[in-house]
Order: structure tokens, then C-alpha cells, then sequence
């Protein structure tokens, strides 16, 4: 399966480069008017979606434009925190640890990258918003890549603040051993599968670049042994560098969000959603578009235990913390699209694959 | 467009972080905070509020640093070993390419959120946001009953929410009669027929994405003067009725009054 992702990565690589567009700079731009468009048509479609024929028309789109603020600084401001927490253990990450050190705990063996990837939220408790920054600093200093796929995905459940919040909405039984197991599996087999993948042709150019440069230990900063006050404020500014590039990618994924909840009926999902594929593929989608934290979306998921199959229940709690609009968006931010456009598409079929047969054989 | 100067580079995420910080502490202040997130993560946007005014003012030195040098600076190859370490990092950064390098857009989208925060003003949701909600009559659908496990509350101070328990958890017929005073939102749909109205909240268990329908059928008899999103206090006593094949709990109003918006506009499970 992975060759096949491996073959079509480098034509397409092939394709791309003309002589005249610096790889980098093409990207980014794509990416921007990528951005922008999307914005731009989802706040279209928001304002003129009804059309306005009398006053009353124009009062329910100033309505809905305000629904949508309202929801896009709710999700915004619930996530701040968590961004700026991830980014300030970037920053400490960027200027007390060093690569030699990293490199010599981190175990090379890919089955076993994959699987301390995949239980590495234990040590550095961050949900999805905040390990986006962390993985991506990790990268720098020349983590494998298969490891931090693995960590990315699976750390904004396996972490003891989300395990706890699942205990106390199902308490212990089925559905919060599934969410560990799953996470846990999911993420290590995503992780495995980007074993042979070349970080050159996944990473964003400029943390390739990093990540190459730990690994060759050629141009790496030495670690000086400046006065402890001095490396303190140094990575806060680093922090603070990762926030504003982070941020934009977080406020630009809240707003999709945002507008999705104000334009997409849920009823048209819960009247889907009913037989043992269609209300996974439904609660999944609920998940993505939602993008509640994962930190809280045990509770959210109790709402719907009496109208959705239990694999489905699953999946919205396995899949919403690994992907969402918001996390996706974020993700653009480390790698390069190709990469996560399969960030989420395995996810999103593993998990499918898993909550039907939890449907079909265990729930 | 990028900013090339990296003195107006430090300036600009300083102060652009430093806007966020005093934009999230606002939001605490004039309780409009309560209109986004579940009261019960207000620590966390204080936290992020001192956190940011930090990494704000860490770019202090730098920026004062890199005054005393010529806009030539990012050009330059990183060769001069006496380079503050901090600026031999960046530069290095800057090398290898590392996207750090603040733009115009990039800023500007930074500044979304206190702009649509100060521009629009802040209102919590209302009947508009409904139209992409599930809503279901009388009761609330599988609400997560087993974290507010015992509510020792009495009937006159059961919000709108505790009374949606109630109808799931105990037999219907035994809220017959049982006088309630609850507050909410005006909702009114042509599903409650034309002498009822929903007395709406939102439970918020996390922030506004995750908002769910709370609602008590009200029968009153004057819905015409009342208005969607208008705040009001219901007082009166249950009954059943049968809609469309399924017995759901009315409130009969004995009276039906304007009231100012809570504080706490969402109810929290």
C-alpha cells in the first residue's frame, strides 16, 4: 500500500518542479490561495446562502453572521490556551534539548519508533491543538518521522487529562478501553505505515531542512551554556514565534469550522446515520466538523449514545481527536499537503474499518 | 508581503501578542467571556492571557538588540561568531529557510479574532442557530444524565436543564402538577403550534461548537407578543400532552415575564 502512496509522491514531485518556482515558495503560495479561497467562499456562502428577498431575509443573515462569530471566538478562545501551551514546550524544547540526547533515547526500530510515538502523549500531556507545535519541534530536532505521526495522532487521547474526562462521562468499561486500544493501534499503524516515507517529500521544506541538518549534526547550534535567565526568555520568543505561525493556521481552521456549524444541518446527519457503516461514517464526520477539543468531547459524545450504534460512539471518540477541521488546518503548518491529505484519509478509513466491525461483532 | 525589517518583525509579534493577551483578559472582565466557553475554562483563558503578555514582553531584549543594528542584518551570513546566540539561532533559522518571518496577511489573520471581537458586538447564541440544531420537544435528547448524577435541587430552583433530567430519568406522570420557574430564550416554531412556545437555554459543556438545544414546552396563550431571543422567566405547573403520538411534559404559564439576559447565558452539564 505504501509504495503506491511512494510512486505517485515522487511523479507528482517530478511534475511540480519547474525551474523557475522555487519548490518552497510555490507551495506556500498554493497553500495561502488555498487558504484564502476557502475562507472567502465559506464566508460567501454564509452571508448570501439565504437570498435576501425582504428585510426579514437580511435580519436572519446578520443573524447567522453573528452565530458565526459567536461560534468561531467560542472555538478560537477555548483553544488559545492549549496552542500557547504546546508552543511555550516548543520553545523550551527548541532551546534545552538537545539532538544528541533526543537521539540517543529515541529507539530506531520501526515497529518500536511507531509504538513509543503513539504512548509518548504520557510524557508530554497536550491535546491536539497544543502537540501540533510540539511534533513539529521535535521534527527539528531530527525525530523519525514515522515516531512523531504516531505521537501527533495519537497523544491528544492518550494523555491522562482526556482519560480521565472519558472515565467520568462512561466510567469504566468498553468504550474507554476501546478509545485507549484504538487510539493507540490507529496511530501506531499511520506511524508504521510512513515508516519508508522520505521526510523530504513530507515535511514542510524548512523543517525538513532541520530535521536533516539534527540528523547530519552539521549546523547545528551548539547548545551554549548562557546563563539560565538568558535561555528562559530565549524560549518564550521561541515560543511566541510558533504561537503567531501556529495561530494562523488555528484561526483559519476555527473559522471553517465555525462556518460549517452555522451552514450544515446536524439533522441531516442523525437521519443518515442509523444503519452500522452509515452512523460511523456519520459520527465522524460530526467529529471532523465539530472539532470540539478532546479534552471535553467524552461528554459530548454521551448526547448521542441512545440514537448511535456504539461503534460509532467510538469512532466520533477515536477519530475528532486524531483529525478535525481545525487540527487538519494546523497540520499544514508541518507537513507538506500531499502528506496531510493521507493524515487524514488513514485515520479517517482505519477508524471507519474498525467501528463497522465493532458494530458488527463486539457492540 | 513579507516584513523584511526584523526590528518592526520583533515590534510587530510583540505587540500583536500583547493585543490577544489584553483581548482575551477583556473578554474576562466584561463577563462576555461567559458568551464563548463553559465558565468552567475561564481559568485557562486567564492563564493564556498572562501567558501571552509574557511571550510578549520576552521579545523586549531582542527588539532592543537588533535596534542598534542596520536593516542589512538578515542578510547576512552567519559568520560572526560574536552574535548574540539568540540571533545566531534566528539566523540560522532564517537559513535554513524556517518560515518564522512574519507577513502582513499572516498578521492580519492574527488579528481576526480581536477584530470580529471588538467590531461585532458580542452576543450570545440565539433562536438563529437553532436552524442547524437538532431540537427535539419537551426533552432533551440523551443528555449525558450520569455526571449530574444527584441534583438535590429543589423544583423552584431547577433550570430548564435539571427539569430535562427529570423527564428522562423519572416517569413522566410524576411531574404532573410539580410548579416550576425557570428563564430562557424565546423560541418559537410552527412545530409548537400557535399558543406555544419553547423556553430555550444552550448547555455548553466545553465551548459554543459543541452548544446543544435545552428546551421546556410553554403554553401560553399571548405567544404573539412575544419576540425570538427574548429573555423570559416562566412560571407555572406540567401537564402532558400528546404530540404527534408521543407524550411530551407542557408548562402551563400562569405568567410569563421579561427578563434581563443572565449573566450565565448557557447552562452547563
Amino acid at each position: 500500500m505504501f509504495d503506491k502512496i511512494h510512486s505517485t509522491q515522487s511523479t507528482s514531485q517530478e511534475l511540480s518542479a519547474s525551474p523557475a518556482v522555487s519548490p518552497k515558495a510555490s507551495t506556500s503560495r498554493t497553500l495561502r490561495i488555498l487558504l484564502t479561497s476557502l475562507v472567502a467562499i465559506g464566508a460567501l456562502y454564509a452571508i448570501f446562502s439565504a437570498a435576501i428577498t425582504s428585510p426579514q431575509d437580511l435580519f436572519f443573515v446578520t443573524e447567522r453572521a453573528q452565530t458565526f462569530v459567536t461560534i468561531f471566538l467560542g472555538i478560537f478562545i477555548e483553544a488559545a490556551p492549549f496552542l500557547l501551551a504546546g508552543s511555550i514546550v516548543s520553545g523550551f524544547i527548541a532551546v534545552f534539548v538537545d539532538q544528541q540526547m533526543l537521539e540517543r533515547f529515541l529507539p530506531r526500530q520501526p515497529i518500536l519508533a511507531a509504538l513509543v510515538g503513539a504512548s509518548l502523549g504520557i510524557v508530554f500531556p497536550v491535546c491536539e491543538c497544543g502537540v501540533v507545535p510540539v511534533t513539529r519541534r521535535l521534527y527539528e530536532k531530527g525525530l523519525p518521522l514515522s515516531m512523531g505521526i504516531a505521537f501527533l495522532l495519537a497523544a491528544p487521547v492518550i494523555n491522562p487529562v482526556v482519560i480521565v474526562s472519558t472515565y467520568a462521562a462512561f466510567g469504566w468499561g468498553t468504550v474507554l478501553i476501546g478509545r485507549i486500544v484504538l487510539s493507540l493501534v490507529i496511530a501506531f499503524l499511520v506511524g508504521l505505515l510512513f515508516y519508508r516515507a522520505a521526510p523530504g517529500e513530507t515535511l514542510l521544506p524548512d523543517i525538513e531542512h532541520a530535521h536533516h541538518a539534527a540528523h547530519a549534526h552539521a549546523c547545528t547550534v551548539p547548545s551554549p551554556m548562557d546563563p539560565l535567565g538568558t535561555r528562559f526568555w530565549r524560549s518564550l520568543r521561541t515560543a511566541g514565534d510558533d504561537f503567531m505561525d501556529m495561530a494562523r493556521y488555528l484561526i483559519i481552521g476555527s473559522m471553517l469550522a465555525a462556518a460549517m456549524q452555522t451552514l450544515a444541518p446536524q439533522a441531516i446527519l442523525m437521519a443518515v446515520g442509523q444503519g452500522p457503516v452509515a452512523s460511523v461514517l456519520a459520527m465522524q464526520t460530526l467529529a471532523f466538523v465539530l472539532s470540539v477539543c478532546s479534552t471535553v468531547d467524552a461528554f459530548l459524545a454521551l448526547a448521542f449514545t441512545h440514537t448511535f450504534t456504539s461503534g460509532s460512539i467510538l469512532a466520533f471518540l477515536v477519530f475528532g481527536p486524531m483529525v478535525d477541521i481545525k487540527s487538519a488546518l494546523m497540520f499544514m503548518g508541518v507537513f507538506q499537503k500531499r502528506t496531510v491529505v493521507y493524515l487524514i484519509l488513514l485515520p479517517f478509513l482505519f477508524t471507519l474499518l474498525f467501528g463497522v466491525f465493532w458494530n458488527l461483532n463486539i457492540g | 508581503m513579507k516584513i523584511t525589517n526584523p526590528r518592526l518583525q520583533s515590534a510587530l509579534k510583540s505587540l500583536a501578542l500583547f493585543g490577544l493577551a489584553i483581548f482575551l483578559y477583556t473578554r474576562i472582565v466584561n463577563g462576555s467571556l461567559l458568551f464563548y466557553i463553559n465558565e468552567r475554562f475561564a481559568w485557562f483563558t486567564l492563564a493564556a492571557a498572562i501567558g501571552l503578555a509574557l511571550v510578549a514582553v520576552s521579545y523586549q531584549p531582542a527588539w532592543r538588540r537588533l535596534a542598534h543594528r542596520d536593516d542589512a542584518h538578515e542578510h547576512a551570513d552567519h559568520e560572526h561568531a560574536d552574535h548574540a546566540h539568540a540571533e545566531h539561532e534566528h539566523a540560522a533559522h532564517e537559513q535554513a529557510g524556517h518560515d518564522h518571518g512574519l507577513s502582513w496577511r499572516g498578521l492580519f489573520i492574527v488579528m481576526l479574532p480581536v477584530m470580529l471581537g471588538i467590531l461585532i458586538p458580542p452576543r450570545p447564541l440565539g433562536v438563529s442557530a437553532l436552524a442547524t440544531r437538532e431540537v427535539s420537544v419537551g426533552a432533551v435528547a440523551g443528555m449525558p444524565a450520569a455526571i449530574r448524577a444527584a441534583t438535590a435541587k429543589t423544583d423552584a430552583e431547577k433550570n430548564i436543564l435539571d427539569w430535562a433530567y427529570e423527564f428522562q430519568s423519572a416517569d413522566l406522570k410524576q411531574v404532573v402538577g410539580r410548579e416550576a420557574d425557570v428563564i430562557g430564550f424565546v423560541y418559537k416554531d410552527e412545530q409548537f403550534g400557535d399558543s406555544a412556545f419553547s423556553a430555550a437555554r444552550y448547555v455548553v459543556s466545553c465551548c459554543v461548537a459543541d452548544a446543544a438545544y435545552a428546551g421546556l414546552l410553554v403554553q401560553w396563550p399571548a405567544i404573539a407578543t412575544l419576540e425570538n431571543d427574548q429573555w423570559v422567566q416562566v412560571r407555572g405547573h406540567f401537564e402532558l400532552i400528546d404530540k404527534d403520538g408521543q407524550t411530551v411534559p407542557i408548562l402551563i404559564a400562569n405568567s410569563v415575564e421579561n427578563t434581563p439576559q443572565p449573566n450565565q447565558p448557557y447552562l452547563y452539564p
